[in-house]
């Protein structure tokens, strides 16, 4: 069985991690990563892929982002660099070599093409297309910039109408703030994908560093949707660093009495025995806030979760026994 | 060949499979279960009987009447399904057992990057020849000997006879048969293939003495029917030229303007396929006879619905794709809308859905992967060709055509219906703001 086919297997665990990569980038750009990772890991064993972008090291990096979630499909892609052809290179060398890397890779990323691709080497590719598609079995991702991509509709229109599509990295506006913090919903409704686009949402308007009343709710959902997906060391760490000392210059008690009582929630989902203590800890703090604002839900709630917790271990008592 | 084997398909009920045996870059197989008859849908029932009829063979009484030759073109949207009518044809052509047709795919045997007139006729040779080694067809020497002689004369003399691999021993004492004259033009035109530098050349000699390769050919041809009809009752050959519409811009010119005399000197029946913009071209239109596919229409002129336009695609979209992968017939009906009787197109937006799409296909995704398609033609749409697409909207019939106008049928952002009688805009490109302003930018001008 080929990579590509195990790839079509469900695998969550896989399509997860794959959703979790694409967090960092922006918002405007979820849509066209995600589309681009589904039809690089899903689609033909031959297509010809269009990704639109202007900065090289966006490109790079995003062609790190999408190799790592290949490689979690079990594919492997190659990166050819346009310099490392010979300058005359014409465009039977790199047929030679797609075919020749198409044997042993799934993905060819194709890299600096710009200049290269010339009217008459567009129209030559639109004539070789079917050679190419025949011999190259492999998804050949070409990151042009937007000028480059409007070339091949007009000098390769029949290579054009075999695009498998245009997926567009040109857009890093970051999104607009929002003008009041928003929370979600206690009970997440949202869908895996919703989340994760929500992820690499919240971390764009973190990176605007907007005021603490709306950077901490961010913050604080940000956590929440990683430990969700299982990220529970990033979580805590945004807890413990950045939320609990946000909170504390604010003097906002009911959020850190929440932040105290979901720092021990995420220590007690990291399993880690040595963590009861701390977990105790921050309970029992978070019990002192809330009966000192009188807020009987919470108490109710957080002497369940003490409740729950096994008995402290007693220590052993010395033995001062006769040898 | 395309996935998947015809008898044990079943339609994905998964998107990722969707997504994977999508393959825009082949045509299908004459007996493949994803084939839905569009005939009806394209206003087209007769087709082939009319394709039929201009090759000589009356389909309802199951005979041939005479005819010495007939070169025809067979223009289409580039997308539209040539490929797959045409293998379709040529199955219905072979079954009624009177012909047999032979289809020569011109990207498998030669060079379309640069690909002329005596290649086609080297490449055809060597398909008959296959055929009727394949066939156990026997030839003498004496039938067989003019070609050769020709093709020393010709062709050896300038490739030389170490580059043909040493096939056909030269020299009066050789044994011909068709296997070894089948590998003899094989090696020609794989030599032309790889653009060998002789092969200017051999092309100039063959435009030089076309007279003595016609009265060669020509004489092997009538030789071929012969033994045929002798062997299983064929009565005549028919060449289908399949990827000659995809030639370069020039090499599509100067075989559909130039070589079209020469083309017709030889006596047989052949089809070619010829890009769609050809057929406004008055070198060309009016020079040889031809044929339309036309597109499945889903309005009529009038715009009124067209039932078996909804329905074709519909089934196109339902054989690669199980209806329990859409939430309701209306996203089936948003998308088959939006492909504007267009196969590919229809496909290319299933694609995007599954893309898209989580595990369902509603309509939020169908809107977005609608989107998406129209950004696509954004990206080449210039002004002036707003202008025109929404002008086009507006005509009742088909007022003619410029460059402009060609152009856009090329790229598929006009499409026209009825064998050409009217045009419209691709429904995608309607939704981009260019169209609007251009279309009332139209309406003020009316208005006024």
């Amino acid at each position: 069985m080929s990579p590509a086919t195990n790839s079509n297997e469900p695998d969550f665990c896989g399509y997860l991690q794959r959703q979790l990569l694409g967090c960092e980038l922006p918002p405007a750009q979820q849509t066209s990563y995600r589309r681009l990772l589904t039809t690089a890991l899903h689609g033909a064993p031959f297509q010809f892929v269009l990704c639109e972008i202007f900065d090289q090291t966006r490109r790079d990096r995003l062609i790190e982002i999408i190799d790592q979630a290949a490689a979690t499909a079990g594919l492997s892609s190659h990166r050819i660099d346009c310099r490392e052809l010979p300058d005359s290179a014409g465009l039977e060398v790199l047929e030679a070599l797609l075919n020749d890397l198409a044997a042993r890779h799934t993905i060819l990323h194709l890299c600096g093409f710009d200049h290269w691709l010339s009217r008459e080497r567009w129209q030559a590719l639109n004539i070789r297309r079917d050679a190419i598609a025949a011999r190259c079995r492999a998804r050949l991702l070409w990151w042009l910039d937007p000028d480059s991509v409007r070339q091949c509709a007009l000098e390769a229109p029949d290579l054009w109408a075999w695009r498998s599509g245009v997926y567009d990295f040109t857009n890093t506006t970051p999104p607009t703030l929002p003008t009041q913090a928003s929370y979600a919903p206690t009970i997440d409704p949202r869908s895996t994908l919703e989340r994760t686009q929500r992820i690499g949402q919240i971390k764009a308007w973190l990176q605007q560093n907007p005021p603490d009343e709306l950077r901490l709710p961010l913050l604080d959902e940000l956590a929440t949707l990683l430990q969700d997906f299982g990220q529970l060391d990033e979580a805590l760490r945004i807890r413990l660093n950045e939320e609990m000392l946000g909170y504390e210059e604010l003097g906002d008690v009911h959020s850190l009495l929440m932040t105290e009582a979901n720092i021990a929630i995420t220590l007690i989902k990291r399993g880690h025995s040595q963590d009861l203590p701390e977990v105790r800890r921050r309970l029992q703090r978070a019990l002192e806030l809330a009966e000192q604002m009188q807020l009987p839900k919470e108490i109710s709630t957080i002497h369940q979760y003490l409740d729950n917790l096994p008995a402290p271990r007693r220590k052993k008592a010395k033995k001062h026994g006769r040898p | 060949m395309t996935q998947p084997a015809s008898t044990n398909y079943q339609v994905p009920t998964e998107l990722y499979d969707v997504l994977s045996q999508l393959h825009y870059e082949e045509g299908l197989p004459a007996d493949d279960p994803r084939y839905v008859d569009t005939l009806a849908a394209r206003n087209s029932q007769d087709l082939f009987q009319r394709l039929a009829k201009r090759f000589g063979y009356w389909q309802e009484k199951n005979m041939v009447v005479a005819t010495q030759k007939t070169h025809l073109l067979f223009f289409g949207h580039i997308g539209s399904g040539k490929t797959t009518e045409l293998r379709h044809y040529a199955q219905e052509f072979n079954r009624s057992g009177l012909y047999c047709a032979l289809e020569v795919n011109v990207n498998e045997r030669l060079d379309r990057n640069n690909c002329q007139f005596p290649d086609l006729l080297l490449a055809m040779a060597q398909s008959l020849l296959e055929v009727l080694h394949e066939e156990g067809i026997l030839l003498g020497d004496a039938q067989l000997q003019p070609l050769l002689d020709w093709f020393k004369r010709t062709v050896e003399t300038r490739i030389g006879e170490h580059a043909l691999h040493g096939e056909v021993k030269t020299g009066a004492e050789s044994k011909l048969s068709l296997l070894g004259l089948g590998k003899l033009f094989a090696s020609a035109t794989a030599s032309f293939r790889t653009g060998a530098t002789y092969r200017n050349e051999v092309r100039d000699e063959i435009r030089n003495s076309f007279g003595q390769l016609a009265e060669a050919f020509n004489d092997f041809l009538r030789v071929a029917e012969q033994a045929l009809e002798a062997e299983r009752g064929v009565k005549r050959i028919l060449f289908i030229l399949d990827g000659t519409d995809k030639l370069r811009d020039e090499d599509s010119r100067r075989l559909f303007e130039l070589d079209i005399a020469q083309m017709q000197q030889i006596d047989t029946l052949a089809l070619y396929t010829a890009p769609l913009h050809l057929a406004y071209d008055g070198n060309v239109g009016s020079r040889i006879e031809h044929m339309i596919l036309p597109m499945i229409k889903l309005y009529a002129q009038d715009g009124s619905e067209q039932a078996s336009g909804w329905e074709a695609l519909s089934q196109i979209l339902l054989r690669r794709a199980d209806r329990s992968l859409f939430a309701d017939n209306q996203v089936i009906r948003t998308l088959v809308e939006h492909s504007g009787g267009h196969p590919r197109e229809l496909l290319c937006l299933l694609k995007y859905c599954c893309e898209i799409a989580d595990d369902r296909i509603d309509s939020a995704t169908a809107e977005q992967a609608i989107d998406e398609l129209a950004a696509e033609y954004r990206r080449f749409l210039e002004p002036e060709d707003y202008t025109l697409l929404a002008a086009r909207d507006q005509d009742k019939i088909h007022g003619g055509n410029d460059e402009r106008g060609k152009k856009l049928l090329y790229k598929l952002a006009l499409l026209e219906y009825n064998h050409g009688s009217w045009q419209r805009s691709h429904p995608v490109i309607r939704r981009l703001e260019g169209y609007q302003r251009a279309k009332q930018a139209a309406a003020d001008v009316a208005g006024n």
